[in-house]
């Protein structure tokens, strides 16, 4: 892409003009956007400061005074939090780890490899999908039990080692990725392990990093299973936080709004510091437009 | 664009010359071996886990089951009650509507949030967190908040519509008309920050260069789209579109809290997992259940099978 | 709870033989225990424990639903059963009502169900298979049933003349009011002889609008209660409320109940939408924020309304309609034994300690609920709160509870037929005749 230097100059400028137009439109609209995605969350967190009269009244107030820690407080007193916290810690980072392991590899046998029953394969993999969780519950339960997994960590996290959901998510995204590197490195006699360790990782980046936010925030919020499955109590799993307040007549929103609010703060850390490996623009940048 | 029009050619050549050397396609010898080493600890977990449950709800979908005593064999007569029963074309239509509706349009929402995001803008981080928020905040507190929004006497949109003048707003959840548009609604608003943070990443795949070439070729903005963004990122797309579609169908969580769990007025908000879940969890006909499961699973199934199928009119690989 | 190992250490030491008896009630008094209650506490730690209780021994575990709040007081319980019997460890599971089902349904299909329960919809398990039979455990054991509940209380625990548990609360229903906020509108407190006509003339003036919008509610009421105003307008839904043949409400009487209820949300516009007062859930707190001047609810609101600063409450009964009797809700949730129990001997001396009156006492001290048991229904310590003499007269109004396996099924078929006439798309009639189909199949099961 070399021509003459003046004509490039006079396009180059015209288009930074016209691209700081489109960013300045763009920015207005997602300004815009905002109020409505944010509000219900703002909600919660102001509400989780208010006093019982406060959340009862008919319009929310959105920045509530007086302030008060109270609920905050209760849900400290009333409910073993920090180990809540601890035990969906442990289970949560250790699904994802998991899963980035055994849902990378299988997606790279999905996407790279050659073998006999591969679409059929898949095809029994996306169709489990299909079947919602509510009906596979009390089957996976008894497994578990057979086990003699129920009311510990292994049947907290085994059912969720592998994720069909994370392997199709790879699959496509690996899809994306070209296929000239590994080419390069078969010549150089590169066997499947060192492609998939040494290229297709470091490739799809942004998408393993796409799969840590999800899965987190899935194990994280996760509430069916560890609920049939635990029964004591120093087991038990930050969501259960929050269901903890919605009882048969009265729910207790105050503390609910509280504990929701706590619920969701590791999560948001983990994404705001996965999102930049998401956008993070890959090492394929430099090859492409041939 | 006339100008434009031999560099497309040029771009969609070199794309297709890629596409045609599709992983492993020019060697003669499969990967057997190392597709068993790789699939191996996915494939234990995924069978242990997921499609023993899964079979195992087939068999007992031909059964009667009331989770206490030995199920009892009644081969197609599930499937025949279901078929029957009013209520299940219900939730088959309101299921269908819902997806319908919240597929594309969170879908090309959640595209246009990341091709927004996507830019080197300030404040971007606190933008892609803000627009990830909805897909995260606690349920039970987010219906609370949407209740509001949706309340006839002092709601939010209701308010607002007075105030233009409209004498007769929608009652929202108090109408078994506008009840499925209120749970859309609620649906987009969620469901947008999860193709969002898929499609930003999809779009890292991208190559700038390539962009910037068709840039340079006298491009605009939509021709870059539609000629190279977009088949680029197709693969993601598709993934969205048959996840969303999933989820959609499995409506359960969002419809309860909004409805308080009644899924009312009259069942218009009522969901094919609603009905499961009835069944299986109130009623412990778990046979019917899991019927429901099943037949849930054709349908999806078909609509899945149409959609890859369409899929070769618009998804480009690699 | 402090108080729990509190009343733990007196029953220690009071079983001790170490404390004299007015040293233990002076004690027990202090810790806010009324004499009823220290009567029978002392019973308890002074009764021999019996030859059947000095064979019970082992771990047994103990299933209830409840808020945290509760769950102290299932704690409390817990700590002086154990007091009274070391040789047995009852491990609680405990959740909230939403976290209860999912679980218990779980572990039916297991038969892993905690040895003791506390539970709802008792004959649909019943007749399933997975609870003990009562009167012929007992009887095996040479046990009384305790005495003082009615038939119709134990009706709901029945399935085919056998018995599944007994009840430990009765869901009794009354009208809260707010005080301040009447007397802002110069009008006096009801009487529990008043009428719906008076109820609905008093919500007309107790509600406050700014143009279009709603500030001020004057009644809500729970839609999911739709049984309690077909009773109270003279009518019934079965020809009998234990083994039903055939619907009865397909008709005016039991149409009128139900319209006048909508009526208030739709055309006095004194009640929330239909979509925030399906339960209690959201009536409490508008009414806790005192932008409702009067909730119907039960015993479960009274904790969250005591611990709301500057809020000053009355309650007040149920109103009837003109020519009807004044009708409330009989029945609640009780006690059963999993028919999958290993130590059936441990558990039934938890559930006989369970449903006793000492547990009802700490129950009843607890705020929550208004206890079944009859010694607790009248003691002195319930009664001493001004508002529970309420919920005693109350509770004898208690209308028959429909108790056989369909009738959650039919509930919901006809609760979902009623939506349109609380949104005020169909009319009570209509919705009680689309009704008809869906819970005759229900009924059917």
């Amino acid at each position: 892409m070399s021509s003459s230097g003046a004509v490039i100059h006079r396009t180059a400028r015209g288009r930074r003009l016209r691209h700081v137009a489109v960013d300045a439109v763009v920015y207005v609209l997602l300004l815009i956007g905002l109020l409505s995605v944010i509000l219900p969350f703002v909600y919660m967190v102001s509400s989780s400061l208010e006093t019982a009269v406060q959340i009862g009244s008919l319009t929310p107030q959105f920045v509530p005074s007086p302030l008060t820690w109270t609920n905050y407080q209760q849900v400290a007193r009333e409910l073993p939090i920090a180990r809540f916290y601890l035990n969906s810690a442990i289970v949560s980072i250790i699904i994802t780890v998991a899963q980035l392991l055994t849902a990378s590899m299988a997606a790279y046998a999905f996407a790279r490899l050659r073998f006999r029953g591969r679409s059929t394969l898949f095809a029994l993999y996306l169709g489990t999908l299909i079947i919602p969780s509510q009906v596979t519950l009390i089957p996976n339960y008894l497994i578990v039990r057979e086990l003699h997994w129920h009311d510990t960590y292994a049947g907290l996290i085994a059912p969720f080692v592998v994720s069909v959901f994370s392997t199709f998510l790879l699959r496509q995204f690996f899809l994306t990725i070209p296929t000239d590197y590994e080419d390069a490195a078969r010549i150089d006699g590169a066997n499947h392990w060192q492609i998939y360790t040494r290229i297709i990782l470091p490739l799809a980046r942004p998408a393993l990093a796409t799969v840590v936010i999800l899965t987190f925030l899935a194990s994280w919020n996760n509430f069916l299973w560890p609920l049939v499955v635990i029964d004591s109590p120093s087991l038990k799993t930050v969501p259960l936080s929050v269901t903890a307040y919605q009882d048969q007549f009265a729910i207790a929103w105050g503390p609910l709004m509280a504990a929701a609010t706590l619920s969701l703060l590791p999560v948001l850390i983990v994404y705001v510091l996965m999102q930049k490996y998401v956008v993070e623009g890959i090492a394929l940048s430099g090859q492409g437009g041939r | 664009m006339r100008p434009f029009a031999p560099s497309i050619e040029r771009l969609q050549v070199s794309m297709a010359r890629r596409r045609s050397s599709r992983p492993g396609e020019h060697r003669k010898r499969g990967d057997g071996r190392a597709a068993i080493l790789f699939l191996l600890p996915d494939f234990v977990g995924f069978f242990v886990f997921t499609l023993l449950g899964v079979i195992g709800t087939l068999v007992i979908s031909f059964t009667h089951w009331d989770l206490v005593r030995a199920p009892t064999w009644l081969g197609l007569e599930n499937y025949r009650t279901l078929a029957g029963d009013p209520l299940f074309w219900q939730v088959v239509k309101n299921t269908a509507s819902y997806t319908v509706a919240v597929v594309p349009i969170s879908t090309a929402l959640g595209l246009l949030v990341a091709l927004g995001l996507n830019r080197r803008l300030p404040g971007t981080v606190v933008l892609r967190t803000a627009y990830f928020a909805p897909f995260i905040t606690t349920l039970a507190s987010a219906a609370l908040m949407w209740q509001w929004i949706f309340d006839p006497n002092r709601g939010l949109i209701d308010s607002y519509l007075y105030m233009l003048g409209v004498s007769n707003p929608p009652a929202w959840l108090n109408s078994s008309v506008w009840a499925m548009p209120a749970l859309i609604i609620f649906g987009v608003w969620r469901q947008i920050g999860f193709s969002m943070v898929l499609f930003l990443a999809g779009l890292q795949s991208v190559p700038r260069p390539l962009l910037e070439a068709a840039t340079v070729d006298g491009a605009n903005a939509w021709q870059r789209f539609r000629s190279v963004t977009f088949p680029m990122i197709s693969p993601t797309t598709l993934f969205v579109v048959i996840i969303s579609t999933i989820g959609s169908f499995q409506l359960f969580d969002q419809a309860f809290v909004l409805t308080s769990g009644r899924f009312g007025p009259d069942n218009a908000t009522n969901t094919l997992v609603g009905y499961l879940y009835q069944k299986a969890f109130v009623d412990l006909n778990m046979g019917e259940a899991s019927a429901t499961a099943w037949a849930l699973f054709i349908i999806i199934f078909a609509a899945t099978i149409i959609q890859l199928v369409a899929q070769r009119r618009w998804v480009h690989y690699e | 709870m402090d108080n729990a190992s509190d009343i733990d250490q007196l029953v220690d030491e009071a079983s001790a033989g170490s404390m004299s008896r007015l040293a233990f009630i002076t004690r027990a008094l202090a810790l806010g225990l009324s004499t009823s209650a220290v009567a029978t506490l002392l019973g308890d730690v002074e009764g021999p424990i019996s030859a059947f209780a000095a064979k019970a021994k082992g771990n047994i575990s103990f299933s209830s639903w409840g808020s945290p709040d509760e769950q102290t007081t299932i704690n409390k319980v817990l700590d002086v059963f154990h007091r009274r019997y070391p040789s047995i460890t009852v491990t609680p599971r405990l959740a909230s009502w939403t976290d209860y089902w999912p679980k218990y349904n779980a572990d039916v299909a297991a038969h892993s169900t905690a040895d003791v329960q506390f539970l709802t919809l008792v004959p649909g398990y019943a007749q399933k298979g997975a609870l003990y039979e009562l009167r012929g455990l007992l009887k095996k054991h040479n046990k009384q049933l305790p005495k003082g509940y009615t038939q119709a209380q134990l009706e709901l625990f029945e399935y085919k003349k056998g018995l599944f548990g007994v009840p430990r609360d009765n869901d009794t229903k009354v009208i809260f009011y707010n005080k301040k906020l009447l007397s802002q509108a110069g009008v006096k407190a009801p009487k529990s002889s008043w009428t719906y006509d008076d109820l609905r003339a008093l919500a007309r003036k107790l509600t406050i609008r700014q143009g279009d919008r709603v500030v001020q509610y004057g009644y809500a009421f729970e839609t999911g209660q739709w049984d309690l105003y077909i009773w109270q307008h003279g009518a019934e839904l079965f020809d009998s409320d234990q083994t039903p043949h055939k619907l009865t409400f397909d008709n005016a009487s039991a149409a009128a109940g139900i319209q006048f209820m909508a009526n208030l949300i739709n055309k006095d516009k004194v009640t929330p939408a239909a979509s925030q007062i399906v339960d209690s859930t959201n009536i409490g707190p508008l009414f806790a924020g005192g932008q409702l001047a009067m909730a119907f609810g039960n015993h479960a609101l009274v904790p969250s309304f005591t611990s709301t600063p500057g809020l000053s409450w009355g309650v007040v009964g149920m109103p009837h309609f003109k020519g009807h009797k004044t009708v409330n809700v009989a029945g609640g949730a009780g006690y059963t034994i999993s028919r999958w129990t290993k130590n059936i001997n441990a558990s039934l001396q938890f559930w006989e300690f369970i449903t006793g009156s000492t547990a009802s006492l700490i129950f009843a001290g607890g705020n929550d609920i208004v206890p079944n048991n009859p010694k607790a229904l009248h003691s002195k310590q319930w009664l001493s709160k001004p508002y529970n003499k309420v919920f005693t007269q109350q509770t004898k109004l208690g209308h028959d509870f429909p108790s056989f396996p369909q009738w959650s099924d039919v509930s919901n078929a006809v609760a979902a037929a009623l939506d349109k006439a609380w949104t005020g798309e169909s009319t009570a009639r209509e919705a009680l005749h689309a009704a008809v189909g869906p819970a005759e199949k229900a009924l059917k099961g």
